[in-house]
């Protein structure tokens, strides 16, 4: 695993100008601190914890906010059923939330969310499990992202937590509010730790449906990088269609690699 | 067989059989993201030339007392999604079983009624089909959901009220006795 050539390089050099790089992922697989131990070990310098902004991260907040923050009935903030791996699990601990355990009897402290996340270890069993839970009208239903799949190294594909979602949702009748991508509350920890100007701010990525509608959802202007997941074709495919929303997903920019940008920060 | 590995990335390093000509989802309690992930392969390597098959999209499978068990639907959803394509549905509502019933049995629908408690697959189907339908209260469906889509002025609704309902099924027998 490598990082796209010249990056590190674009990132010390936003550095140098005075510019903030900031990191938003919709990867519900690990904790920010392992991704800030990632891109250092890709090369990359600088890159801290809390310029990192990752939907396992910001699912944590979101349920932080819903189940602790303000108000309550006082019976407790009740626990967390996540459907993801440690990293995930680890970051709603380190929101103050409790996990339920897989298996367990319904018992106890209530559970008052479902949390469905990257989950490699996805049974049927986990999923009957989640829907036991979401008979409870008030047992929130919430997933990380919206991914159906992401690109592996080869050139092959594994399965996302949009897929996922889909089965939980089809099993449970309910509708999963998405903290990832293209959705807008990423942006809104982003602007809560750091009071961004989005007038002021590009945002890059290399994926039209969650990268560029972001951008275009939070007010940003946005470059497509085709190092990645969606093709130049495609964007121009959204252009030409008639329909409003395939607008949303046109990036204002495109560059064949982040890269491409260093000159313009010579002069 | 054992996976390769402990991680998707050594999942899919396992040889594909090269016989393998569509993906097959039904009910699998034994459903995993391993398996997801092995029908997703197939589904990517093969494109249009691999079937993706649903056997039905039942959401739920009744239980007792209320609860449930996920139901097929939710495989067959997870598997779309994640390969960005629809499942050839072979069960109810999807008319491909009927079909294979009228011709191993020469049925003719106008002398033919489908019975069944369950409006979005049994009903739908038999009035889909040409059907007279019967619906029986002894299951999923309440009185109150059928009126419901009757009054409802939407004609994809109408589809789903069915022409006749019993209390029970065995409330035909007097008719049977004459």
């Amino acid at each position: 695993e490598r990082a796209v050539p010249g990056a590190p390089e674009l990132l010390e050099r936003l550095r140098r100008s005075g510019k903030a790089a900031l990191f938003v992922s919709n990867n519900s697989r690990r904790s920010v601190a392992e991704l800030e131990r990632r891109f250092s070990r890709l090369g990359f310098r600088g890159v801290r914890a809390e310029h990192v902004f990752s939907s396992a991260l910001c699912s944590a907040l979101f349920l932080r906010q819903r189940l602790l923050g303000g108000g309550g009935n006082g019976s407790g903030a009740g626990r967390v059923f996540v459907l993801g791996g440690e990293g995930l699990r680890g970051e709603v601990r380190d929101a103050g939330l409790r996990l339920a355990g897989e298996g367990e009897p319904a018992s106890g402290e209530p559970v008052r969310a479902v949390l469905v996340g990257y989950d490699d270890q996805f049974t049927f069993a986990k999923l009957a499990q989640a829907c036991g839970y979401l008979r409870d009208p008030q047992c929130l239903l919430v997933a990380t992202d919206p991914d159906p799949w992401h690109p592996l190294s080869d050139g092959q594909r594994t399965p996302g937590t949009g897929s996922l979602t889909a089965a939980v949702e089809t099993a449970s009748g309910r509708k999963a509010l998405v903290v990832g991508k293209p959705n807008t509350y990423m942006f809104d920890c982003i602007v809560e730790r750091f009071g961004v100007d989005p007038s002021r701010t590009l945002m890059v990525g290399d994926r039209l449906e969650t990268d560029i509608l972001f951008g275009k959802n939070c007010g940003l202007a946005t470059i497509l990088t085709l190092t990645g997941v969606s093709r130049l074709e495609e964007a121009q495919a959204y252009m030409a269609s008639d329909s409003a929303a395939a607008k949303d997903l046109v990036p204002n920019y495109y560059v064949d690699s982040i890269a491409d940008l260093i000159p313009g920060l010579d002069e | 067989a054992a996976l390769p590995g402990p991680a998707p990335a050594d999942w899919v390093q396992a040889p594909l059989d090269p016989a393998v000509r569509a993906v097959l989802v039904g009910f699998d309690e034994h459903f995993s993201y391993a398996k997801l992930c092995q029908a997703l392969r197939y589904l990517l390597r093969a494109g249009p030339d691999c079937l993706l098959v649903g056997t039905n999209r039942d959401h739920r499978l009744p239980l007792e007392g209320g609860a449930g068990i996920p139901g097929t639907g939710c495989l067959v959803k997870a598997v779309e999604t994640a390969a960005q394509r629809e499942a050839f549905i072979v069960g109810k509502p999807n008319r491909f079983m009927f079909d294979c019933v009228a011709g191993e049995f020469q049925v003719d629908p106008a002398r033919t009624i489908m019975v069944g408690d369950r409006l979005d697959t049994d009903i739908l189907m038999g009035n889909d089909c040409g059907l007279t339908t019967l619906l029986t209260l002894t299951g999923v469906t309440a009185l109150d959901e059928v009126r419901g889509h009757q009054d409802s002025g939407c004609a994809a609704r109408h589809s789903l009220v069915p022409d006749f309902y019993v209390d029970s099924i065995a409330d035909l027998l007097p008719a049977l006795a004459e």
